[in-house]
């Protein structure tokens, strides 16, 4: 081969390459400007006075920083522990019911199969659809539960308003979060407990284990790992939820709950301050941030750590 | 022996249970609606609970009625199968490319800035909401489209990992054919990689179909309202709502969704559960 002919392929090869990358930029292009970029535009936005009706930009420092956490200061409090307690809510329940259900139809007989289908179902529902469903449940005049509390004679029935109370009103909120995407930590369960060896639990039976033994000690340590990712997505998911707490709102009237994310999705639908939405959305991204970060860490040591 | 079986049968019945009454949980609110839908409204307010007295459909019709439900389905059906076509075709290109160069330094980095997406929170709602008003993506059926359509991070990071598992042989020897790129990338990879973009397909079918808060941002013309806007907005009075209506539109939409679950369940389960990786 002469030295020419290589240089010829080294060149094809060159240019091929960077055919592939032109290929991609433009929509690389575009799916940074959507996906990634705005989110980061947040960070500088959050120092300025802005809105949607004007074009004027104006520096203010740390101006929106100052209304959230000095002037508005009793609200930022309520609305991050109604979103703490959102995600303390949604992790707890929503983890111990997922694994329940998941032991009891881990095994593929045709009931076990049916039931995790159906439980599913929900999860192609629009949020819009559970919403209102479930607006009406919780209806405080006519609504289901307050209808059926009321035949039963149970005091204070019909008429109560299941969101008078903050906490009472998440926990609301969290159950239909729940009864929508149980589907999800389910499957994933239950995928998780099916790669488990059944081996394993047949020696401890053997050796003179009981089921509760055996799952304390063999199937839960080795179950952990899917339950942390579990946990790392639930984390994500009930501090970024907003569907539900808008959408229940709209439909039941007055709003005393709010989380962090229904009261940035109402500052960016409704508000004209939009430096204060931006610098919420920054407190936001740094929340879950840390949030991941701490999981992600805790995830690598536990692995580390049952892998010996 | 015999005390070992016995909790193990009451280990069952309490699972069985368990499972029969989050199964109840999961049916009432669905009942409910369903049996709502078929009465008046005055029935409603006498009756909450109770059996419809006779099964009529008019609440249907006013449903497709009031909402100008004919509208937004096709508002619907036009952003979703958009959204859908248009997204597994960038995922393809851009999959297919930076796997011909995933050995270079730059194909890495290409791919890496892919994967930021699925680490970076989305918390940019009003500065996203700003530029979109700014580029004429705002109020526009075409604006939900591309900017759906390029959403690519799950997509990439699924078909990416799936042709990394392929061997090159097929590449090679359609190469040797003479295939150009453009031959090799839908002709031959696209039919391989079929299971994972019917994942793609369902995910984003299923989030571009149900989503209602971000569109009800920038589509704000009642003409460009899609079905789950139209259901959270329409069917109130004044003073209340219109639950029996409401609740004739919400069995209206969601039996092709609930139908076309059925029919692909194992598809729908595995695309909606499987593809998020912690």
């Amino acid at each position: 081969m002469t030295g020419k002919n290589i240089l010829q392929i080294a060149r094809k090869k060159y240019n091929k390459k960077w055919k592939y990358i032109l290929v991609t930029l433009p929509i690389l292009f575009f799916y940074v400007l959507f996906s990634i970029y705005p989110n980061l535009k947040v960070f500088p936005m959050s120092f300025y006075d802005w809105s949607p009706i004007s074009s004027i930009k104006t520096f203010v420092g740390w101006e929106n920083y100052n209304l959230l956490f000095n002037i508005k200061r009793d609200l930022t409090v309520e609305r991050l522990g109604n979103t703490l307690m959102y995600v303390a809510g949604l992790f707890v329940i929503q983890t111990i019911l997922a694994l329940v259900l998941a032991l009891v139809l881990q095994k593929n007989t045709r009931k076990n199969t049916f039931f995790r289908a159906y439980f599913f179902l929900p999860m192609v529902f629009s949020t819009t659809m559970v919403s209102m469903i479930w607006a009406y449940m919780y209806d405080p005049n006519l609504g289901i539960i307050n209808t059926i509390l009321g035949v039963f004679g149970v005091e204070g029935y019909p008429g109560t308003d299941f969101f008078a109370q903050n906490a009472q009103a998440i926990l609301c909120i969290v159950f239909v979060h729940i009864w929508a995407n149980i589907g999800y930590p389910l499957t994933i369960l239950v995928s998780g407990l099916n790669t488990i060896s059944g081996d394993l639990g047949e020696a401890a039976k053997i050796d003179g284990a009981n089921n509760w033994q055996t799952f304390k000690s063999i199937t839960f340590p080795l179950l952990l790992p899917t339950l942390f990712r579990l946990s790392l997505l639930t984390v994500t998911t009930g501090t970024l939820a907003s569907d539900y707490v808008v959408m229940i709102g709209t439909r039941t009237g007055s709003v005393p709950y709010e989380t962090l994310a229904s009261w940035m999705y109402k500052s960016t639908a409704y508000s004209t301050n939009y430096g204060m939405t931006s610098a919420l959305g920054v407190i936001m991204f740094i929340i879950l941030s840390i949030a991941s970060l701490v999981q992600f860490v805790a995830i690598q040591k536990i692995e580390n750590k049952i892998l010996g | 022996m015999k005390r070992k079986k016995r909790k193990g049968s009451l280990l069952n019945v309490i699972g069985d249970s368990i499972v029969y009454i989050y199964g109840l949980i999961l049916t009432l609110p669905l009942f409910f609606a369903i049996i709502t839908a078929f009465k008046s409204e005055q029935e409603r307010i006498k009756n909450p609970i109770g059996l419809p007295e006779s099964f009529s459909f008019n609440n249907f019709v006013d449903a497709w009625v009031d909402g100008n439900m004919l509208n937004a389905a096709k508002n619907s059906i036009i952003i979703t199968v958009g959204t859908v076509i248009l997204q597994l075709v960038f995922v393809i290109i851009v999959s297919y490319a930076l796997n011909c160069i995933r050995d270079t330094k730059i194909g890495v980095a290409l791919y890496m800035l892919v994967l930021c997406g699925l680490f970076i929170p989305g918390t940019g709602g009003v500065t996203k909401l700003m530029m979109r008003r700014e580029m004429g993506l705002y109020n526009n059926l075409w604006g939900e489209i591309f900017v759906g359509a390029f959403s690519i991070t799950m997509g990439v990071f699924l078909v990416s990992g799936f042709l990394r598992t392929l061997p090159g042989d097929l590449e090679e020897a359609a190469r040797i054919d003479g295939a150009s790129d453009t031959q090799i990338c839908f002709r031959i990879i696209t039919p391989v990689i079929k299971p994972s973009l019917a994942t793609i397909a369902i995910l984003t079918f299923t989030s571009a179909w149900n989503s209602a808060l971000g569109p009800m941002l920038t589509l704000r013309d009642k003409s460009l309202h899609t079905i789950p806007m139209v259901l959270l907005l329409n069917y109130s009075t004044e003073y209340s709502m219109k639950y029996t209506t409401l609740f004739a539109g919400v069995i209206m939409t969601s039996i092709p969704v609930i139908i076309f679950y059925c029919i692909n369940q194992k598809h729908f389960v595995s695309a909606l559960a499987g593809s998020v990786k912690g």
